[in-house]
C-alpha cells in the first residue's frame, strides 16, 4: 500500500510537470471524449421543465441559460476535439513537414571602398610582403588595378562578375579578384554590360506596367540601353532595373532611369540612363555572391536512396 | 483487476455525473466518496493505486483542482487502510488519535475536499462567494454520500459481504 501510494505521488509530480509543459493537451481531450458519452446520456435523462414542479420565472431564465451554455460548451468541445484531429492529421502529413527552399540563395557579402585609384604604394609594399610569406604571385595580389578596389577578395567567397551594390542599386560588378582585395567595374565603365529591363509605369493605377528588355553598356559618364527595338513602348523617366543575377533569375536590382530616349536610324531606341548611385558618393559595399541550399541539396541526394532502400 | 475494473466503473460514472450537471454537483463531490470507499473497502495497494491514477485523470480536466491532491488522498488511504488492517479495537491499543473506521471515508473525503477548496479561497483570480457556494453544494451532497457509503461498508461487513484480509 505504501508503495501505491508513492507512486500516485510520483505519478501525480509527473502529471503535474507535464501539464506546465503543456503535454497533456491529448490526454485532456481523451479524457473529456472518454466521459463524453456518459455525460450526454446522463443529460438526455435530465427531467424536462414541464416535468420539473415549482420552479419560478427567473428560475426557468436561468436554466435557460444555463441549457445554451450547456449546448455551447459542448459544441465547443467538439470543435475542439475536431481542431485537435485536424492538426494531429497535418502534422503526420508529409506535406506539413516540406517546406519550400530555394535551390539559390543570395549571400550579401559587405565590402569597403579601400582605394578608388588603384592600390596606394605604401599598401602595395605590405601586400608584397605578406603575399610573399604566403607563396602568392602577382596576379593574386592585384597589385596593378588602376580602379576602385574593395577590401574583400577570393578569400571571403568573391569571385570575377559578382555583382556589387549599394542598398538594392547597382553599382558595378567586380572585375577581378585578388586574395585579399577586388577591382570594382562601375556600371559607367565601357567594358560594362548588362541584360536589364525597363520598367514603364502607366499613369493610371488600374492598368498594368510594361517592361522591355535591352543591354546596358557604360558610355564613360553614364550609361545607355541598347537593343531595344523600336516597337518597344520607352519614355523619359523609366526605370532600368537587372534582368538577372549573373544570368539567374532574382530580384530586381535597381541601374538608373531614363533620362532621354531618341529613336535611331537603325531602328532601334537610343536610350540614355542616370545611373542610381555614382562611386564617388559611397563607402561602403555588398557584393551579390549566389549560394547553393546544402541542406536541400544533401536531402534530395538521400531521398531517393532511402526510397529505393524502402 | 476485478478491482481495478469496478472502481473505474464507478469513477467514470461519477465524474460522468459529475460534468452532466456541474450547476448542481460540483466537481469531486461524488468522485470522492466513491473513491475514499472503494480504497478503504479493498485496502490494498491496487485499490489505492488505481483510486490515485483515478483522482489524477480526474484532475487534469479539471483544472482547478490542486495537483496533491491524489497524492494526499492515496496516502491518507494508505495510513488508514494499514490502521484497519491492524484492527486496533482487537488489540484494546486504540487512541484518540486512531479514529473509528467509520470516520475514515470522511476523513478522506474531508482531505480531499480541503486540497479541492482551499487554492479557491487563496486564490484571488475566483470570486469568493463563488468557492464558498461550491463548498456548500460540495458538502450536501459528499458528505450524506459517506456517510452513506460508510453505512452500506459496514452493513456488507456485517452480513459477510466484505473481503478481510
Amino acid at each position: 500500500m505504501r508503495i501505491a501510494a508513492c507512486a500516485v505521488i510520483v505519478l501525480s509530480g509527473c502529471v503535474e510537470a507535464a501539464k506546465h509543459l503543456q503535454l497533456l493537451d491529448g490526454v485532456q481531450v481523451a479524457i473529456h471524449d472518454a466521459v463524453s458519452a456518459g455525460r450526454l446520456i446522463a443529460v438526455a435523462m435530465r427531467p424536462s421543465k414541464h416535468e420539473t414542479s415549482g420552479i419560478g420565472p427567473g428560475n426557468r431564465d436561468n436554466d435557460k441559460e444555463t441549457q445554451i451554455l450547456e449546448q455551447q460548451r459542448r459544441r465547443l468541445m467538439i470543435e475542439n476535439s475536431r481542431l485537435h484531429n485536424e492538426l494531429q492529421r497535418f502534422r503526420s502529413s508529409p506535406a506539413s513537414s516540406q517546406t519550400y527552399r530555394p535551390l539559390v540563395d543570395y549571400e550579401l557579402l559587405p565590402a569597403r571602398i579601400l582605394s578608388r585609384q588603384g592600390l596606394p604604394d605604401a599598401l602595395a609594399s605590405l601586400m608584397i610582403d605578406a603575399g610573399r610569406a604566403h607563396g602568392l604571385t602577382h596576379r593574386e595580389l592585384v597589385l596593378d588595378a588602376s580602379g576602385m578596389l574593395l577590401d574583400q577578395g577570393s578569400d571571403a567567397g568573391i569571385d570575377d562578375g559578382r555583382i556589387i551594390l549599394t542598398g538594392s542599386t547597382v553599382v558595378g560588378r567586380v572585375e577581378r579578384t585578388g586574395r585579399w582585395v577586388s577591382q570594382l567595374q562601375p556600371v559607367t565603365s565601357t567594358d560594362f554590360s548588362a541584360q536589364v529591363r525597363l520598367i514603364h509605369r502607366t499613369s493610371q493605377p488600374s492598368s498594368s506596367n510594361s517592361s522591355t528588355e535591352g543591354i546596358l553598356e557604360g558610355s564613360g559618364g553614364g550609361c545607355r540601353v541598347v537593343g531595344v527595338p523600336e516597337t518597344a513602348s520607352v519614355s523619359v523617366g523609366d526605370e532600368v532595373v537587372s534582368a538577372d543575377i549573373n544570368g539567374i533569375t532574382g530580384p530586381p536590382l535597381y541601374y538608373g532611369t531614363v533620362t532621354q530616349a531618341e529613336f535611331q536610324s537603325a531602328g532601334e531606341w537610343l536610350i540614355t540612363v542616370r545611373p542610381g548611385a555614382t562611386t564617388t558618393e559611397i563607402e561602403r559595399v555588398v557584393v551579390v555572391v549566389p549560394k547553393l541550399d546544402m541542406e536541400r541539396i544533401t536531402g534530395n541526394q538521400m531521398d531517393p536512396e532511402q526510397r529505393r532502400q524502402l | 483487476m476485478k478491482q481495478v475494473l469496478w472502481i473505474t466503473m464507478l469513477a467514470w460514472g461519477a465524474v460522468t455525473i459529475e460534468e452532466a450537471r456541474p450547476d448542481l454537483i460540483p466537481a469531486g463531490a461524488i468522485l470522492l466518496p466513491l473513491l475514499a470507499a472503494a480504497m478503504l473497502w479493498t485496502t490494498s495497494g491496487t485499490g489505492i493505486f488505481t483510486g490515485g491514477v483515478i483522482l489524477i485523470l480526474a484532475g487534469i480536466i479539471r483544472p482547478h483542482s490542486h495537483f496533491l491532491q491524489p497524492a494526499a488522498f492515496a496516502a491518507a488511504a494508505a495510513f488508514l487502510s494499514a490502521y484497519r488492517q491492524a484492527d486496533p479495537w482487537e488489540s484494546g491499543q486504540r487512541s484518540f488519535l486512531q479514529p473509528p473506521e467509520s470516520a475514515h471515508p470522511l476523513i478522506l473525503v474531508c482531505i480531499g475536499a480541503t486540497l479541492l477548496f482551499v487554492p479557491g479561497f487563496v486564490n484571488n483570480s475566483e470570486s469568493q462567494t463563488l468557492v464558498w457556494n461550491r463548498t456548500g453544494q460540495f458538502t450536501v451532497i459528499a458528505i450524506p454520500l459517506t456517510v452513506v457509503l460508510t453505512a452500506l461498508m459496514k452493513l456488507a461487513g456485517e452480513l459477510g459481504l466484505r473481503r478481510t484480509v
